[in-house]
């Protein structure tokens, strides 16, 4: 093997280990992080999304199952159930598009739970609901869309 | 603070077919937005609502789940643990937005 190459591979054992090592350390980081008030108080969907992942959109995915009524006529109470065979998943985040404030909640799941969640959200009117995983450091969402019968002031 | 109402937390697991346990919890808490007014008075409603509830295993946090008041009232959070042994014991911390908080324990079925 002559230098070059040795150095070639060396990079790229040293850049993985340093991608699992960042990616290890983004996960104990998500365990110690305080509650986001910014995501929290983003008035827009898309500012919540900023201030949760950055300026990269999440990326749509098939790979996440949001399972919620097409017709929700109580708004205050839509149960929603997020399930994703995506790989190494970090968080799970809910988001409601027409909401005066959109960011629902956001999971933070470790390795000893399977990547599920489910939960009850309000709805302020029918709109689009996110759910976006956070697995190995990038992010992924799928939506749906919810009539909203009886608005439930979210 | 006078008007905080009683708060608890239940905590119910089941085992699934798949080997995992369904870990559910309900937790009572108004979840007020702060964009409402009391119907007797007019008064508006402070803003009251979890922000945090973690799920741990001893000392091991199993997850955390950070919500704003788009959460329905008396929050319902449910989670699958891969390997929950039955005796094992869970517990369940919670933090609100007025400095309220408390915690629960729950034995695997």
């Amino acid at each position: 093997m002559n230098v070059q190459r040795r150095g070639f591979l060396s990079a790229i054992a040293w850049s993985s280990i340093g991608a699992w090592v960042a990616h290890k350390a983004h996960g104990s980081e998500l365990l110690r992080r305080l509650w986001p008030q910014q995501a929290f108080a983003a008035d827009h969907l898309q500012t919540a999304l900023t201030q949760l992942y950055g300026p990269h959109k999440p990326e749509n995915s098939e790979q996440i199952r949001l399972e919620i009524p097409e017709l929700a006529e109580d708004g205050a109470v839509v149960p929603v159930t997020v399930s994703t065979t995506l790989p190494g998943v970090e968080s799970i985040a809910l988001l409601a598009e027409k909401n005066p404030t959109p960011l629902l909640a956001e999971f933070i799941l470790t390795e000893g739970l399977e990547p599920f969640v489910s939960t009850h959200v309000k709805l302020a009117a029918s709109c689009l609901v996110l759910a976006v995983v956070r697995a190995q450091g990038q992010s992924y969402s799928t939506q749906r869309m919810v009539k909203v019968m009886v608005g439930g002031c979210g | 603070m006078a008007d905080v109402p009683v708060i608890e937390v239940k905590i119910r697991s089941k085992r699934q077919d798949d080997g995992s346990v369904l870990l559910r919890m309900l937790i009572t808490h108004p979840m007020e937005n702060g964009r409402r007014k009391d119907a007797a008075s007019g008064k508006p409603i402070p803003a009251h609502y979890l922000q945090e509830t973690t799920v741990l295993r001893g000392e091991q946090i199993l997850a955390r789940c950070l919500t704003g008041p788009g959460i329905s009232r008396d929050p319902y959070f449910a989670f699958k643990l891969r390997d929950g042994k039955p005796g094992e014991k869970l517990r369940v911390e919670w933090r609100d937005n007025l400095g309220g908080s408390g915690s629960a324990e729950a034995v695997i079925d």
